[in-house]
């Protein structure tokens, strides 16, 4: 026996420029290294007098900031593949397929992007400090130790991608449902956990602010009268790098806007209901019953034919004088296949509004003959969410109503106008449309009362 | 006193900068769930 093989969703390190990523990584790590060697070997020489430039680490400065806006637009062209997807500009399933590229991409371009970043600040530090001690220029500035609180941030995204790698994983070769609640349930888990670091990293930033200020307002106490000048750089220079802090800090803030407002709207469960229950020409209304299953019963009108109707059983199409044999075949079937399983004799019906009153009853007294006594009528109505970024979006829902079918037979034998059964006797030969029972039944479901149909005195 | 002022408004900037780093980030990799959540909708 064979065996079968899935490969799992998620190829490790898979995402569009991965390998163009890496290599400008690779160039920029290299440059870092040798921006960081420089930087020490004249950090040496600065005792000796030498006046370092600082070119070489803003070159390296500036080669980062190239690695980050690759490694973004790495993110960006993943996340473009599931727009365009939604946006049914290419195959819906590659959407997708551009989600877990994201999942790729954000640990691997965050975790590059982080050891670049490392290797260039002791660098700069060294430099920056060798300048100072040669009399030029100023030592990095103490604010600088609050973007280490950025660390659980970076940690944060590992966290959330692994989570959701994991939801991905176990989520292969489920069922449709159970597919859907696993991810819904490690997409919950995974944004809790990105949340936690997100605010344990504000903490850590505003806990290292307050660090920085604290140990600048301490050191101009105790060099209030210094020994020699203090290279506290140009004013203009200061305030000119606080106000470019801040106007960049309004545009994130300004950007991050619009996907703020999505990830803020919770959205509604996914769908799990059967395509096969699917039919927008059913009557507009939504039953407050689920739809459990069973053979599935189609009624179809005749275009041009006001009294003819076709009716598909489980997908094929069966004359309607042959229904009663199939749906009894059906049902001796079940009981082949289910050995001991007790039989709910329930029966989904998908009937078209326009289908004719007379072939809606002639397939309810085929499925109450078969033993089908519990129909589902099912309907479709759609769904609507309207989100800031997405858009409308609808799906179709499908819900029933649930009955049970008696004739004269029953109420006979069962010596009782409901045929033994509970709840509001509803005759079939007091409606002339399928329209009409349908808001009927749903009507009496509302109210959780239970619907007996009357297969007797029908004209 | 202005050196210590300008270093302060230092601090506040770069600390706010950072802050609006995180909460980029966080808004920006979150949008991959409403990605996802949008595929689940109706996929």
């Amino acid at each position: 026996m064979s065996e079968v093989r899935v490969a799992p969703p998620i190829a490790p390190g898979s995402y569009p420029y991965a390998w163009l990523f890496f290599a400008v990584w690779v160039a920029v790590l290299l440059l870092q290294i040798v921006a960081l060697a420089i930087a020490f070997g004249r950090r040496r020489r600065a005792r000796a007098g030498a006046r370092p430039s600082l070119k070489l680490q803003v070159a390296a400065g500036v080669a980062l900031l190239v690695l980050f806006a690759v490694g973004a637009a790495a993110v960006h062209a993943a996340r473009n593949i599931s727009m365009e997807a939604f946006a049914l500009r290419r195959a819906p399933w590659d959407a997708g397929f551009g989600i877990v590229a994201q999942v790729n991409a954000f640990p691997a371009v965050t975790g590059r992007c982080l050891i670049a970043a490392l290797l260039w600040i002791p660098g700069l530090w060294l430099t920056m400090d060798a300048r100072c001690r040669a009399g030029v220029g100023r030592r990095l500035p103490l604010a600088a130790i609050a973007w280490l609180g950025l660390l659980p941030a970076v940690a944060g995204v590992w966290r959330w991608s692994a989570t959701l790698a994991d939801a991905f994983r176990a989520s292969i070769n489920v069922p449709f449902a159970e597919h859907h609640a696993i991810l819904e349930r490690g997409a919950a888990l995974a944004r809790t956990r990105l949340e936690h670091f997100a605010r344990a990293a504000s903490w850590a930033i505003v806990a290292l602010a307050v660090v920085a200020a604290i140990a600048i307002v301490a050191g101009y106490a105790r060099r209030r009268a210094p020994a020699r000048p203090v290279a506290a750089g140009s004013p203009r220079m200061a305030l000119l790098a606080s106000g470019i802090a801040f106007a960049l800090a309004g545009v994130l803030f300004v950007v991050a806007r619009p996907m703020r407002a999505e990830n803020r709207l919770p959205w509604l469960p996914a769908q799990q209901d059967d395509y096969r229950w699917f039919d927008t020409t059913t009557p507009e209304l939504v039953g407050a019953d689920a739809i459990t299953g069973g053979p599935l019963v189609h009624v179809w009108p005749i275009a041009g034919d006001a009294a003819g109707a076709v009716f598909e059983l489980d997908g094929h199409e069966v004359a309607a004088d042959s229904l009663v044999d199939r749906l009894w075949r059906t049902r001796q079937e079940f009981a082949q296949r289910h050995p001991g399983e007790e039989f709910d004799g329930v029966v989904v019906a998908v009937v078209n509004r326009a289908a004719p009153y007379r072939a809606v009853v002639s397939m309810l007294r085929a499925a109450h003959d078969a033993g089908y006594a519990h129909p589902l009528f099912a309907f479709t109505r759609y769904e609507f969410a309207d989100r800031p970024l997405f858009g409308r979006l609808r799906r179709p829902r499908a819900s029933a109503t649930r009955a049970t079918l008696i004739d004269a037979t029953d109420v006979m034998f069962a010596d009782s106008p409901l045929g033994g059964e509970t709840g509001t006797l509803v005759p079939l030969a007091d409606f002339a449309s399928y329209d009409a029972l349908a808001g009927r039944l749903v009507e009496l479901r509302r109210v959780g009362e239970p619907v007996v149909l009357d297969l007797a005195h029908l004209r | 006193v202005a050196v210590v002022g300008r270093k302060l408004l230092l601090v506040v900037s770069l600390a706010t900068l950072a802050l609006a780093v995180n909460h980029f980030l966080f808004h920006w990799v979150l949008f991959t769930d409403a990605q996802l959540h949008r595929w689940l909708f109706n996929v």
